[in-house]
């Protein structure tokens, strides 16, 4: 046996073999481990559709096809530069940048990216649509569809066939739908038949889990120094953005589109700290518009979608320059400590309110907003701790069917308030707020404001003379003059007001004027208020 | 059989063994992947599982235990372990490794649940995702030591096995020493049309109106009875016009390459590629040696794949391909031992000369009709204008009749490839009026003459003094007085090289392949310009290794160089004239260089290792010896 061992072409046969086993050893290992790969790259790793996730990301040739797996690859100081496309994928960062070197996750050509929550749309060729009533389709599906499309425009989410068929007769019906467990019926008020091409689904949702919270989002951000840029987050399952151990995150000039939340940290490991959301846009289109003529009631409506910009506690969190477009609540913010800033915004139709409060709401200024047609402006429900400065802005209300209800600048419920100023806003609308005399408030005082309303000061405010007033201006207007005082200005110049500008919202790169995405905002195109972009 | 396996299935096929034990390994990292993905969604609740990403690390646990369990079942030349071991000791692995997740949950909960860890969570259910996190750390902690625990029991288990007899070798044989000859022959072939369209259009063989009216306007005698030497110059000044125009001979036109010149020109990548391929073959079918170890090679092949990874990104694929054919004979070197018998490499020896012979009908009529090269200044009133012969370059003919002559004093057996030989290329070199050449001929005619003997102190001097004298000579002797600005611009632009800003990666793994070759004829004609080919060309092999492959490649290559030099001393004289030429040459890029360091260096890792190759190859043996690699003594080659 040893000869055999010692004969020269058995010993050279093992060498090759040895010598091939260690080579793909150490390449096994090499891709076990996924060693640093930053070194191979000049800072970006390219993203592309047409990319494979074998590369390193080094050009945009060499792109990977997912970005999650850029985010397994990028290293503090990179960026991700996510080329034109649709990814249908939900991703989770989990190494984000350092001091000075954040993370990037940036669109190539911006507004172009989008990571989108919709289904492929190949598994819509196998559905057989089949008619169950007048305007009503019906098909067996894979799964309990959360969300669909048609012709572009989301549908609403009926909670039951019943109630599908009962909206469906009404007039002025938009599309909607309702789905089980393997069925979804589909309501089109136009006559049409079901087409794939014009459908677009939501991918399946997983289970809600024990906490709650919305658990699913398009980008999943667990680590420190992220920016996200120039993106457009489309037809969101749930959340767009979950901060879920993160500080030091910049959101900027971004689109949302049907997210539930944009950026949310509900029920997340730890509360988020230095986060700055600027410039971005979100819409849910055509959330307001099913109730503008009374297609649905406000009731119908209200537990439907939160449809908001944000959730969000935490520390030193800054709101600048964004759109909100027909929203549920727009805004959710109650930072516990730290500074924090909500200023320059712009918010356009919400079914609930513009502004909501419900926590610390801890050293937090909201100013120089502008808000159009909230149904809440401000819901102090309740502020904690505060204190919370609301000053220098602008909120306009029209009238609205008056099955929807009339909107009122504050809402004061569910429990005590404290430590909260209104300052130097103006305000038109129907009346001033809503309260109930179990929410009490200490030092809560409204001062040098000036009101346009139809009713009176103190009309639905139970805790009227909890508050402090100071040095605030009040008009009592008719009707008509209430409906006028969207485009004519000399209505609050009565009560100390004048235009202010925004300055430039939303997506740099989006053209407000074209972009479908802002169509809600044009209704309000020579308003004197909306002045800026 | 005395003894079976421990996990003995007798002796099947050793490739069936290996593919059912990779396969093995892959099935049960997949399976544990899928498992514990399983597991963990059911009880996650607060942070939705991402399962692509424990299915990610399945795939990356399951390539690394397929290679593991593949070798360990299969190396070495005991009996192969058997499928039903290798499913064994997958299936054991796989448990372990959920075993392994299953405590380190345990201890996770446990460490919340004692207060220990997670307290600060905002989380309604923090024992659940402490849960999570410990199994996967627990999982990708394990994957590396799970595999090497596979592979070491499967070796185990095979430590008493017997060895099957051996396959008898095919009689069949072919004809290898033909097969040499055949390539001496193309290499030819090769070369003359490498320089084949060049060459026409100098001599006016191609083009020939345009060379009439160069003739007409350079030369003060279009026709000469001998050849052109003082009459001819690269510029003219008409002295008839106000400005005193200066006319130049526009290389340009000489140089263009068509298509089909290209495809000409890539018939010598082309030899070396099919001769890799017929060596793979013939080294596959155990009709050649393989080398007795790579290592000295190694340090090479990893800088030439990272300057193409870096490359890859910047100038695409098809320039990277293509500057990559400079690296051909690295491979070769693997895979060339055939070619390294005595007999074999007198054919080469033989080819080597050969090539300089068939400069000789070449040049002359090069010398007789040849338009003026633009290179080396004025003309001699003795030496025709600057020959190139079928390479191009006088430099670069210079540098082959060195290296040709160098290979043929090493290897060959033949006494005309002695002295006669180097007298021709001598006289080659005087009249391609290249120092280069000339310096390189000198250095081995002085090698030659103290090959077998340790020169006397006075010797050593007289050959020095000689060596100094005709350094200074040379300018004069041929006909170009600026002849030391050639290595004077190299090193300026070595220089320009250094002074520029590079960042600490590039100066350790420059700049990727295609830098620095952007003017290369060939690729830019095939591909065009390299997207990041920086600043000028590099004339020489260090300015080229670092900007392609940053300090790594230098050392790589002239370590390699060292290393060949110290492991085979016959072949010392050619390794010492190709550092030298490579100072002023690409060599790695003219042909048939790559072939004759490819055969020289094939001989040197099939060599018994010589004491002093230790020294030079300790940076690489001491990391990979400390992984296990064994250096033993090489076996006398038949």
């Amino acid at each position: 046996m040893a000869e055999r061992n010692d004969h020269p072409l058995a010993r050279h046969r093992q060498g090759f073999a040895g010598a091939t086993a260690a080579v793909l050893a150490l390449s096994a290992t090499v891709n076990y481990l996924q060693p640093p790969s930053g070194w191979l790259r000049r800072g970006v790793v390219h993203v592309a559709p047409d990319g494979f996730d074998g590369f390193l990301g080094q050009s945009r040739r060499l792109a990977v096809r997912t970005i999650q797996r850029a985010t397994w690859i990028a290293e503090p100081g990179e960026t991700i530069l996510i080329w034109p496309g649709i990814y249908r994928e939900s991703v989770r960062l989990k190494r984000g940048g350092l001091p000075g070197r954040p993370l990037v996750l940036r669109g190539a050509v911006p507004g172009q990216a989008v990571i989108s929550g919709g289904a492929d749309p190949g598994v819509m060729r196998s559905w057989q649509w089949r008619p169950v009533g007048p305007r009503l389709w019906s098909t067996a599906v894979d799964w309990r569809v959360p969300g669909l499309r048609w012709n572009g425009i989301a549908a609403f989410r009926s909670r039951s066939l019943q109630q599908l068929r009962s909206l469906c007769a009404r007039p002025g019906a938009w599309p909607a739908f309702s789905s089980q467990e393997h069925q979804l019926w589909l309501c089109l008020p136009g006559g049409e038949m079901p087409r794939p091409e014009r459908l677009e689904v939501r991918r399946p949702m997983p289970v809600r889990t024990r906490s709650g919270g919305h658990q699913v989002a398009s980008l999943w951000i667990e680590a420190p120094y992220v920016e996200v840029r120039d993106l457009r987050f489309d037809f969101v399952v749930m959340a767009a953005i979950q901060l879920w151990h993160a500080d030091h995150v910049l959101i900027e000039n971004n689109h949302f589109d049907s997210a539930d939340v944009a950026i949310n940290d509900n029920a997340s490991l730890r509360p988020p700290q230095a986060i700055r959301i600027r410039h971005n846009l979100s819409s849910c289109y055509p959330l307001f518009e099913w109730s503008r003529y009374g297609w649905l009631s406000w009731q119908e409506l209200y537990g439907y979608s939160n449809c908001s910009l944000v959730w969000l506690q935490g520390q030193d969190i800054e709101l600048d320059h964004n759109i909100i477009l027909q929203a549920g609540d727009g805004i959710k913010l109650s930072p516990d400590g730290g500074s924090n800033r909500a200023w320059q915004n712009l918010i356009v139709e919400t079914t609930d309110d513009a502004f909501e409060f419900d926590g610390a709401a801890r050293h937090f200024r909201v100013h120089n907003n502008l808000i159009i047609n909230p149904f809440v402006a401000f819901a102090i429900s309740p502020v904690s701790t505060g204190p919370l400065t609301i000053s220098d802005n602008t909120v306009l209300i029209p009238p609205r069917p008056e099955k929807v209800g009339y909107g009122v600048l504050l809402k004061l419920m569910n429990g005590p308030s404290r430590h909260v100023t209104l300052q130097r806003n103006l305000y038109l609308g129907y009346s001033l707020g809503n309260g109930a005399p179990d929410s009490p408030l200490t030092d809560l005082r409204i001062e040098a404001n000036g009101f346009a309303t139809l009713t009176p000061r103190n009309h639905g405010l139970a805790q009227a003379d909890q508050i402090q007033w100071r040095a605030n201006r009040y008009e009592i207007i008719s009707f008509p003059r209430w409906r006028q005082g969207l485009w004519d200005g000399s209505i609050l110049n009565a009560v100390g007001g004048r235009p202010r500008s925004l300055g430039p919202v939303g997506p740099a790169w989006m053209d407000l004027q074209r972009d479908p995405a802002a169509a809600p905002l044009r209704r309000y195109r020579g308003s004197p208020w909306l002045i800026g972009r | 059989m005395s003894g079976a396996p421990a996990w003995g299935d007798g002796a099947p096929r050793r490739s069936i063994c290996v593919g059912a034990a990779a396969t093995a390994g892959l099935v049960a990292a997949l399976l544990v992947a899928v498992g514990l993905n399983l597991l963990l969604a059911r009880i996650s609740v607060d942070q939705p599982l991402e399962s692509r990403e424990l299915l990610d690390w399945g795939w990356r646990w399951g390539g690394a235990l397929a290679v593991a369990l593949a070798s360990g079942a299969g190396l070495g030349g005991r009996p192969p372990a058997g499928p039903r071991s290798s499913a064994l000791v997958a299936a054991t692995i796989a448990a372990l490794t959920v075993l392994l997740c299953l405590v380190a949950m345990g201890l996770a909960v446990a460490a919340v649940r004692l207060g220990v860890w997670g307290q600060g969570w905002g989380l309604p259910s923090r024992s659940t995702y402490a849960a999570q996190i410990a199994a996967l750390l627990a999982a990708q902690w394990s994957g590396l030591p799970g595999a090497a625990l596979g592979a070491w029991l499967l070796w185990r288990g095979r430590l008493r096995a017997t060895m099957p007899p051996l396959r008898a070798l095919p009689r069949c044989r072919p004809n290898l020493d033909r097969l040499t000859r055949l390539l001496t022959l193309v290499i030819a072939v090769a070369v003359v049309l490498n320089g084949l369209p060049f060459w026409a259009r100098r001599i006016g063989l191609l083009e020939r109106q345009a060379y009439r009216q160069d003739l007409a306007r350079f030369c003060t005698s279009p026709v000469q009875p001998w050849w052109l030497p003082a009459s001819c110059r690269p510029h003219r000044i008409d002295t008839t016009s106000p400005e005193r125009r200066v006319w130049r001979l526009d290389p340009a036109r000489l140089y263009q390459i068509s298509p089909l010149e290209v495809g000409l020109k890539g018939l010598r990548y082309g030899v070396i590629v099919l001769l890799m391929i017929a060596s793979a073959v013939l080294l596959i079918a155990r009709w050649s040696p393989p080398p007795q170890t790579l290592l000295p090679l190694l340090p090479l092949i990893v800088s030439t794949l990272l300057s193409a990874t870096i490359s890859l990104p910047l100038d695409g694929i098809a320039f990277t391909l293509l500057s990559g054919i400079g690296s051909l004979w690295i491979p070769l070197a693997a895979l060339a031992a055939w070619l390294t018998t005595p007999r074999r490499l007198q054919i080469l020896a033989d080819g080597a000369a050969s090539l300089v012979l068939l400069q000789v009908p070449f040049l002359l009529l090069e010398a007789m009709r040849g338009l003026p090269l633009p290179f080396g200044g004025t003309a001699s009133p003795w030496l025709p204008t600057r020959l190139s012969g079928m390479v191009n370059q006088p430099n670069t003919l210079g540098g082959l009749l060195a290296v040709s002559v160098a290979y043929c004093l090493c290897l060959s057996q033949r006494r005309w490839q002695r002295w006669p030989l180097l007298a021709l290329s001598l006289l080659i070199a005087i009249l391609a009026r290249s120092g280069g050449g000339v310096a390189g001929l000198s250095l081995l005619a002085a090698g030659q003459i103290f090959k077998n003997r340790r020169p006397r102190p006075g010797q050593l001097l007289a050959l020095l003094l000689a060596l100094v004298l005709l350094t200074a000579a040379l300018p004069r002797l041929l006909g170009r007085p600026q002849l030391f600005d050639s290595p004077a611009g190299r090193l300026r632009t070595m220089r320009m090289w250094l002074h520029r800003p590079h960042t600490p990666q590039e100066w350790l793994l420059g700049y990727g392949r295609a830098s620095q070759i952007s003017q290369s004829p060939m690729i830019s004609t095939a591909v065009g310009q390299a997207p990041s080919a920086p600043g000028r060309n590099a004339d020489g092999m260090p300015l080229l290794l670092m900007a392609q492959g940053g300090l790594l490649a230098l050392v790589a290559f002239y370590g390699l160089l060292a290393w060949c030099f110290v492991q085979d001393p016959p072949l010392r004289l050619f390794w010492f004239v190709l550092v030298i030429t490579s100072l002023s040459l690409r060599v790695t890029e003219v042909f048939p260089f790559g072939i004759w360091m490819a055969v020289a260096a094939a001989r040197s890792l099939g060599l018994p290792r010589q004491p002093g190759s230790r020294l030079i190859s300790w940076p690489w043996r001491f990391p990979l010896g400390t992984f296990g690699a064994r250096f033993r003594p090489a076996a006398p080659r038949d």
